[in-house]
């Protein structure tokens, strides 16, 4: 799905993002726009090209030796589909010595006694372990979150690339030059709402924006994000908490405190239907 | 065999095209890891597990990318760039955005539009070569190469476009 774009993304930012050296909040707004935007995601693609070009001709380095074999080795062993998370516990040194209790249980006593000579020796492999642990432990959260994004960035494409949703654009009155605007996507029966805007001006100090939802039916709006707009101008507010099951009349922008509000409590200053 | 008969037979759990691909790539993936970690027991380790990703799904990198060694090249890049971060959040290269096949194709396959680029990527001032190489294969971003390098930023970002320009250009000739 595409639609006209307003804005497109300044080159040098598009090689960050094509580099993955963006901030997470340029990143999130950039990877909207580009979903959207024709033009620059051809751009995007243009200097993929250019940086895996650049990358394959530059000389290339023998392999070190026996490579090959390690390889073939792994791939006929058939481990190739264990994580290294798993080789990690696999090979810990606590699971090992598990294992070596047992057998010590199964020894002649002369051999259990010259065995218990090395036990204070093995407390300080098991303390090396448990710190092992500890580290993988300590990946969890990045694991989680790594899986969180993905799926949140599968959602956002099945989105983008469904049929099922209203386009709705908001802009000012009366339309001048640059003025702001916005784009909404929004499918009633999910829920779901992605927002870009450009041309947005900085709000005052303590202040943001606030988009809401006007329901067909009537009633009051209902909150659909906070967002403030980058050096560029540009914002975007992505999947925000929204009720399921509601036809959206339009949408409007306010400007609102920072923390957000319940209800408008200026003038609409973007709005579309 | 090219790539996509490679692919087919690797798809089918065919041993011996697994260890003809790995010999048709490994020194690309292993050059580029190597050239972002510095340290070749990492870079085989990286290297086997990029190869070992088309060996668990060939289909899907069918299904989705032009040029089987520009895709190689670009996840060997963010592998090895995870390592060195591991905290990063690189933007998802292989699941976003994609070129258009024909012209990864064109750009990685076709040896004579690559020697033209090789000539013009040797033939980048260093002044050039340096931020690009930082920003590639360091994964800094262009402020962290302005600070290392004492270079303004507006010059940091302009070299790296021009160095891109430069690939383009011979790409387009």
């Amino acid at each position: 799905m595409s639609m006209p774009e307003a804005f497109h993304i300044e080159e040098d930012d598009l090689i960050q993002y094509a580099l993955g050296t963006l901030k997470d909040t340029q990143l999130s707004t950039l990877t909207a726009h580009v979903s959207m935007c024709n033009t620059c995601r051809a751009e995007l693609g243009r200097i993929q090209v250019e940086l895996a070009s650049y990358s394959t001709v530059l000389p290339m380095t023998e392999l070190p030796g026996g490579a090959r074999e390690r390889f073939l080795s792994r791939l006929e062993s058939g481990a190739v589909t264990e994580s290294k998370f798993v080789q990690a516990r696999n090979q810990s040194r606590l699971y090992i010595l598990s294992k070596s209790f047992q057998h010590w249980l199964e020894t002649p006593m002369p051999l259990r006694i010259l065995s218990g000579a090395l036990a204070a020796a093995l407390l300080f492999v098991v303390y090396d372990d448990l710190s092992h642990i500890h580290e993988i432990r300590q990946l969890l959260p990045e694991i989680k979150r790594f899986e969180k994004d993905t799926g949140e960035l599968t959602e956002l494409k099945q989105f983008l690339q469904g049929n099922h949703a209203q386009q709705v654009s908001l802009r000012e009155k009366p339309l001048l030059t640059k003025s702001p605007e916005g784009h909404a996507l929004y499918s009633a029966t999910s829920g779901k709402l992605v927002f870009t805007a450009s041309n947005i001006a900085t709000p005052p100090l303590g202040k943001a924006y606030e988009l809401w939802l006007l329901p067909a039916t009537g009633g009051k709006p209902i909150p659909a994000g906070m967002f403030t707009p980058d050096l560029q101008g540009n914002a975007a507010v992505i999947f925000p908490d929204l009720p399921p099951n509601v036809q959206a009349g339009g949408f409007g922008v306010t400007v609102e405190d920072a923390a957000g509000s319940p209800a408008p409590t200026s003038p609409i200053i973007l709005s579309g239907n | 065999m090219d790539d996509a008969e490679l692919l087919e037979a690797v798809a089918s759990q065919d041993q011996g095209a697994m260890a003809a691909l790995f010999d048709k790539y490994s020194r690309l993936v292993y050059s580029i890891a190597l050239r972002v970690l510095r340290e070749p027991s990492l870079a085989e380790d990286v290297m086997q597990e990029v190869l070992l990703q088309v060996w668990r799904q060939p289909g899907g990198f069918v299904s989705q990318r032009g040029s089987l060694g520009a895709w190689l090249a670009v996840v060997a890049r963010n592998r090895s760039i995870d390592v060195i971060r591991r905290r990063a959040r690189l933007t998802p290269l292989e699941d976003m955005v994609l070129p258009e096949p024909r012209n990864l194709q064109r750009a990685v396959e076709e040896n004579h539009l690559m020697d033209q680029v090789r000539v013009a990527v040797n033939t980048l001032p260093e002044e050039q070569q340096a931020p690009l190489h930082m920003a590639y294969f360091e994964g800094l971003t262009h402020t962290e190469i302005s600070e290392r390098t004492g270079t303004p930023l507006g010059t940091v970002k302009t070299r790296i476009r021009a160095a891109l320009i430069a690939v383009r250009r011979a790409l387009e000739a």
